[in-house]
Order: structure tokens, then C-alpha cells, then sequence
């Protein structure tokens, strides 16, 4: 035990050492940054409306400001001589929407633009023509304010953040992709160098090679993990704060915690017993190929449909569960016995990737000559691994 | 405290080859024990098997009389055959962490480290990454890594192989000082001339087995054959090849190996009748000469290097 965290201990003070490291670190924290704080500076999440307005009387602006508010939409109201004038800027795009009344009442939108725009606009321009109306009909101008300025009917949004949810979702779901590459790259080059550099015969002679394959994953797992908090700082900063994050967030970010984790041991363990069957270190790339391939495979499920069947199947699967689970998560549908059950499964899982990659690491580390497969080293007893 | 080192009846397969066929050897301390034998013998196999990193088909090693322990080999020291070290930590760095995967403590481990680096002339590269070094200063390093812990049983695959002769010199040194401290020593030479004067005790293996071992003098006592060295290059006809023959010959003189009962003086008398003898000597065979009549072939290599020493 003390072996395996002392091989830990030198996989992170070498890492620290690395600007490599330093790098990443600070383009996750200046770009995780960035994310939390850009939509507090461009408005927090509320739509802005720039209207043209030609020839209208107080009653639009109130009418149109008080629908706004109740839907969140702030509006800027610019007053023109000339519908063409008006017309001109809907056109060039310096207005979202004109709004023309006198004789012959009009909006002037953009084909295809924002409805809920278009909506708010023409309900305001009707209670302007309503108010002319009831005006001509001999009520005081006064009175026919006060009829019109009775609050809007409430709009209660079902659905809240479906949307952002799935951003949340695909958010971890590729991050950790990211990261579970970069540190089965870096677990497989590792052990191919220890491997190549003959540092592992020296090695074995003093400690255990499962001290030194769960070592090694322990430590670049550490960093790993190191350099993913420097994402989740400025999140959890927000948060603690009181701002507001995307929904599902840090929902995902905190229960997708367990497997997160398992995922990094797991897929980490694996990747470093293949490092072993290396011959030189720049074979160490292709030989976590196949993982890489199943973790592309498994975030296209993680981003478009983690709370599909296929989702619910992928989150009880080991490889699977560590990108899928979190984003299941993110999107709600993740029941507490499928939690408890894919936890189950992926301990299980571990254990045995544990057994399998010392017998692997064990077998193949001093084998030198050539590049072994896998099938070989499982097939052959304890050190016929002949060449 | 002292103990022996002592692998029984050791085998090893690799597939259907035998490496190491029922090998027998000891080490007991306060003497230079050297096991030796041409490329392929199975010294790095038994090595391996010493330390653990491979487990033998059959055979015990043992430490002070019981079967040896983790605990035991950790308090070993192994210079494997192919070297190796982290190229990119600092000199120090490595061998503080090593001392302290091998037991010490951080504080201890840095001290002896200084220590060892001093003693090998290194104190000034201490910080250096290793691949700043030369390849005879990483060697060193290599050498500190194995005894930073002040091993009791020190085990060095081929320490001399590749060195220039003043490294041989002073790792002879590093060695004689080691079994001088009372503790136990191991080493593996396929150069059987080289090795000669250092060794002690000797275990000679070939394909896998002992073809003879003891107390490298005493089997030189026992051995019946002899030999006449002379400082004139002998033609083969000068001598009755009754009596002697040439068997090497070089810059220095010829060695002629006598037969059974012939008179060295006679076959002196005979070479001195065709050239100038001014030094002469009766000796006992070389390691090697015991090699060939043990093995029954030379001790040169009788493989390639396959395995590992691909540099
Ligand atoms: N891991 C291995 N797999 C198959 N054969 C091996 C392995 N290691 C060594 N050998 C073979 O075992 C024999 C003994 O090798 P080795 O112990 O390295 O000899 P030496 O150190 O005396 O030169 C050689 O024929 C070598 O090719
Ligand atoms: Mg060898």
C-alpha cells in the first residue's frame, strides 16, 4: 500500500513539474471562467427586443413593456417619422420589428423571425387600436388607459430548462471524454517508457508490479482529476455565489461524481496493462485505440440520447456508464436503483479490471523483443511469455 | 547481521525450452561470489528469479536458512542487466524515491543518496536529469540505485560489461569494499578473463546447468591440467605434441597446455632449443580453460544476445 502511493507520489510531482500540466490547467480555469461569467455580462439569459414604432400613442409602449416583463423580454422602443424609415431599419436589421399604427395598423417583421416577438408586438398594437377604439366610442382617453393596463394573463413555462439540461449533459459527458483520452494516453505512455527505458526491472526487483500499475494509475489519475476541478472551480464559485448555472449542471457534475471516478480507475487500469505489451513508446498511442473508439461511440450516446432506451441499457455497462450515468443525471431520468445498480456493476467491474491488468502488467512488462498481443499473455502462464 | 543467500534446485521454462535446468547456487557472505557463463547461460534468468520478477516452474530461494520474503528482497540490491532509469528526474530525486521505495525514510534516503554521489563522484550532477549524463556517469547512477539502501546482499547482471578498464578498476573497487563489510555479494560476467582475478567463489553455468563451482583457487589446485606460459611465440613443431601443445598465442608468448605427467622442464628445454625464453612460468588453467574442460567448448558466446541487450 505505501509502494503504491509512493509510486503515486512521484507520477504527481512529475506532472507538476510538467508546464504541460501548468497549461492545461490554466486553459481550463480561464475557459471554464469565461463560461460562468460571459452570459452574466451579455444579460442573464432575458431576450432583448429593439421595436420601431411609428405614429403610436403611450398606450403601445405601456401595454407592450407590461406583456414584456411577464415573459422576460426587455424592449427598446425607437420612435420614426416614416414607415419607410421604419421599415428600413426592420430590413437592415437594426430593428427586430416595426410597429406602424394610424389608418392602417401593420407590424413589419423579418420573414421567419422570432415569433414571440412578433406575438408581443401585435398584441400591443391591437390594445392600441382597442384603446382608439374605446376612445371613439366617447371614454375618457384616462379611463381607456386604465382598462388596457390590467396585468396580462401570467405564463407559467412547463418544461423548465429542457434545453439547458441537455447542454449540461453533453457538457460533462464530453469533457470527461476529453479527459479519460488524455489520461489513457498518458497511463499507456507511462508504463511503455518504464517498459522501454528498462526502469521496470529495477522496479519489480523491489515492489510489487500491481503496486506499480495501480500506482501509476492513481497518480495520473490525481492530476487528471486535478486538472478536470480546475473546470469545476469557477462552477462551483458561481454556484456558491448564488448565480445561476445551466439546469442540470451541477446536479451532473456532483452524482455523476462516483462515476466519474470509477470510470477514470477503470478505463486507467486497463489502459496501463496495455501499455505493457509495448515494445517502443510510440506504440503506446495505438494500443488504447479500441477504448478510444468504444468512448466516441459511447459520448454520441451521452450527447443525443442518454435518457433514451439504448441510454438507460449504456448506464449499467461499465465502459459506458462513466459518460452516460453523468448525463442521464444532467437530464433527470436517472432512478436511484439504476444508480445503485450501475455503482454495483461498476465496482465489480473494477475489481476484475484490477486482476486482469496486474496479470497482464505482470506478465508482459519483462517480456522484451517484441510487441506482444493480448491474447498471448492471457494464454501463456506466468512468465512464458517466449519470444 | 549476516546470512547466506541460497537458490535451490532452480528451473525455469520458457515455452518448451529449457533456461535453467535444477541450478544450485550460494552466496554467502564476505566473499565475491561471481556466477558465470557465455550469453545465454540463464545469469539473468536466475537473477530474476532471485529478486521475484520471475517465478520459477520449481526451486526455493532462501535467505538465512528460510524461504526468502518480500521483506527480505527489499533489503537486497539489484543492478539488473539492462539498465534503466527515469531520464527525465533529477539524479537525486531518483535515488531519495528509490531509498525510500526500498524502506527508508525521506530524510535517510537523501543523506545516503548524497553520501553514494560523493563516494562516486557525482555530488556535482546531483541535480542533473539524468539524461544530462554521460553514459558512464548514468552507469554510476545505476550502481548508486542498487546500494543506496546499504544492501545486505548486493546482485550485479554483467556490472562490467561495456565499462572502459578504469571503470572496471574502480566498480572493482565498489565491490571488494562491499564484501570487505561482511555482506554478500553476486555477480554475473559472460567475460570469464576479465573476471578472473575478482572472483572468489565462482558458480560456472552453461545452458542452463552447473558445470562446476567451489572456491576458485581450490579448483584451480584440484584441476590436474598445467601449463607452461613462455614470453616466445611457440611454434607448433618446436614441441613433441606428446608432451605439450600450444594452445594460445599473442604479443606476450605462447601458453602451452601440458600432458598428463609430461616434465615442464623438458618442454622448456625444447622451446629454448628454437627461440629466446627470458620469462617462463608453470600455471594453473585460467577461468576459461576450466570452462572448456568443465563445458566441454569454449565460453564464447554461443548465441547472439536475443533477449533484451538491444542497445
Ligand atoms: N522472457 C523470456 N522468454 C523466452 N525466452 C527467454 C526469456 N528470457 C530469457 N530467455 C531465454 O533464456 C535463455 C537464457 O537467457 P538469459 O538468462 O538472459 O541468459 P544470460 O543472462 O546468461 O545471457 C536465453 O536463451 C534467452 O533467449
Ligand atoms: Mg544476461
Amino acid at each position: 500500500m505505501k509502494d503504491t502511493f509512493l509510486v503515486a507520489g512521484r507520477e504527481v510531482r512529475q506532472a507538476l513539474r510538467l508546464r504541460s500540466f501548468w497549461i492545461v490547467i490554466g486553459v481550463l480555469l480561464v475557459g471554464s471562467s469565461a463560461g460562468m461569467i460571459i452570459p452574466e455580462l451579455v444579460g442573464d439569459g432575458r431576450t432583448h427586443i429593439q421595436v420601431a414604432s411609428v405614429d403610436l400613442s403611450p398606450a403601445f409602449e405601456t401595454s407592450l413593456r407590461t406583456t414584456a416583463e411577464s415573459l422576460d423580454v426587455d424592449v427598446d422602443i425607437e420612435v420614426f417619422d416614416h414607415v419607410e424609415a421604419a421599415r428600413q431599419a426592420v430590413e437592415s436589421e437594426t430593428a427586430d420589428v416595426a410597429a406602424v399604427g394610424g389608418a392602417a395598423p401593420t407590424v413589419v417583421a423579418r420573414t421567419g423571425d422570432n415569433e414571440l416577438v412578433l406575438g408581443l408586438v401585435h398584441q400591443a398594437l391591437g390594445a392600441e387600436v382597442l384603446a382608439a377604439r374605446i376612445e371613439a366610442a366617447g371614454v375618457p382617453a384616462a379611463e381607456a388607459q386604465a382598462i388596457l393596463a390590467a396585468p396580462p394573463p401570467l405564463v407559467e413555462e412547463l418544461d423548465t430548462g429542457g434545453e439547458s439540461r441537455r447542454a449540461a449533459a453533453a457538457i460533462v459527458a464530453t469533457v470527461l471524454y476529453v479527459i479519460l483520452l488524455m489520461l489513457m494516453v498518458s497511463v499507456a505512455t507511462g508504463t511503455a517508457i518504464e517498459k522501454s527505458n528498462r526502469i521496470s526491472e529495477v522496479l519489480l526487483a523491489i515492489v510489487k508490479p500491481g503496486a506499480l500499475l495501480f500506482g501509476k494509475v492513481i497518480g495520473v489519475g490525481f492530476t487528471g482529476l486535478a486538472t478536470l476541478s480546475a473546470g469545476i472551480v469557477p462552477v462551483a464559485v458561481k454556484l456558491a455565489v448564488g448565480g445561476e448555472l445551466p439546469d442540470g449542471l451541477a446536479v451532473a457534475l456532483l452524482g455523476g461524481a462516483p462515476w466519474i471516478l470509477l470510470g477514470v480507475a477503470f478505463y486507467l487500469t486497463i489502459a496501463g496493462s496495455l501499455g505493457s505489451l509495448v515494445e517502443r513508446q510510440e506504440e503506446a498511442g495505438s494500443v488504447v485505440t479500441p477504448l478510444s473508439v468504444l468512448l466516441v461511440g459511447t459520448l454520441l450516446v451521452a450527447q443525443s440520447g442518454a435518457d433514451s432506451p439504448l441510454g438507460a441499457v449504456l448506464a449499467h455497462i461499465p465502459f459506458t456508464a462513466p459518460l452516460v450515468m453523468p448525463a442521464r443525471i444532467a437530464l433527470g431520468v436517472a432512478e436511484p436503483v439504476e444508480m445503485a445498480i450501475s455503482i454495483a456493476i461498476g465496482l465489480l467491474a473494477l475489481a476484475v479490471a484490477a486482476r486482469f491488468g496486474s496479470v497482464v502488467y505482470r506478465r508482459a512488462i519483462v517480456h522484451t523483443g517484441n510487441r506482444l498481443k493480448l491474447r498471448e499473455v492471457l494464454r501463456r502462464g506466468t512468465a512464458g511469455v517466449a519470444a | 547481521m549476516v546470512n547466506t543467500l541460497r537458490a535451490a534446485a532452480i528451473s525455469q521454462r520458457f515455452g518448451s525450452r529449457v533456461v535453467l535446468d535444477a541450478v544450485d547456487l550460494e552466496v554467502p557472505p564476505g566473499r565475491v561470489i561471481g556466477l558465470l557463463g557465455p550469453n545465454g547461460a540463464g545469469k539473468t534468468t536466475l537473477m530474476r528469479i532471485l529478486f521475484g520478477v520471475l517465478t520459477p516452474d520449481a526451486g526455493r530461494v532462501e535467505w538465512g536458512g528460510r524461504a526468502a520474503t518480500d521483506g527480505d528482497r527489499r533489503s537486497w540490491g539489484y543492478m539488473p542487466q539492462e539498465r534503466g532509469l527515469y531520464r527525465d528526474m533529477r539524479v537525486i530525486d531518483q535515488l531519495t524515491w528509490i531509498a525510500r521505495l526500498h524502506g527508508l525514510d525521506r530524510a535517510t534516503g537523501e543523506r545516503r543518496a548524497a553520501v553514494l554521489l560523493e563516494q562516486l563522484g557525482l555530488a556535482d550532477r546531483a541535480k542533473d536529469k539524468i539524461l544530462k549524463l554521460s553514459g558512464g556517469m548514468a552507469q554510476r547512477v545505476q550502481l548508486a540505485a542498487a546500494m543506496v539502501h546499504e544492501p545486505s546482499l548486493l546482485v550485479l547482471d554483467e556490472p562490467f560489461s561495456g565499462l572502459d578498464p578504469v571503470a572496471v578498476g574502480f566498480l572493482s573497487d565498489v565491490i571488494l569494499a562491499h564484501v570487505r563489510a561482511g555482506r554478500n555479494l553476486l555477480f554475473s560476467s559472460h567475460q570469464l578473463d576479465l573476471v578472473e582475478d575478482l572472483c572468489e567463489t565462482i558458480t560456472l553455468i552453461d545452458r542452463g546447468r552447473v558445470v562446476l563451482h567451489g572456491d576458485l583457487r581450490a579448483l584451480k589446485a584440484a584441476s590436474a591440467d598445467r601449463y607452461l606460459r613462455v614470453d616466445v611465440a611457440v611454434d607448433p613443431s618446436w614441441v613433441d605434441g606428446r608432451l605439450a601443445e600450444p594452445v594460445t598465442t599473442d604479443a606476450s608468448g605462447t601458453r602451452l597446455r601440458l600432458a598428463p605427467g609430461a616434465d615442464p622442464g623438458t618442454v622448456l628445454d625444447a622451446v629454448r632449443a628454437n627461440g629466446t625464453v627470458r620469462d617462463f612460468a608453470v600455471e594453473a588453467p585460467s577461468l576459461s580453460e576450466l570452462f572448456l574442460a568443465a563445458a566441454g567448448h569454449q565460453a564464447v558466446d554461443d548465441e547472439p544476445e536475443l533477449q533484451g541487450s538491444n542497445r
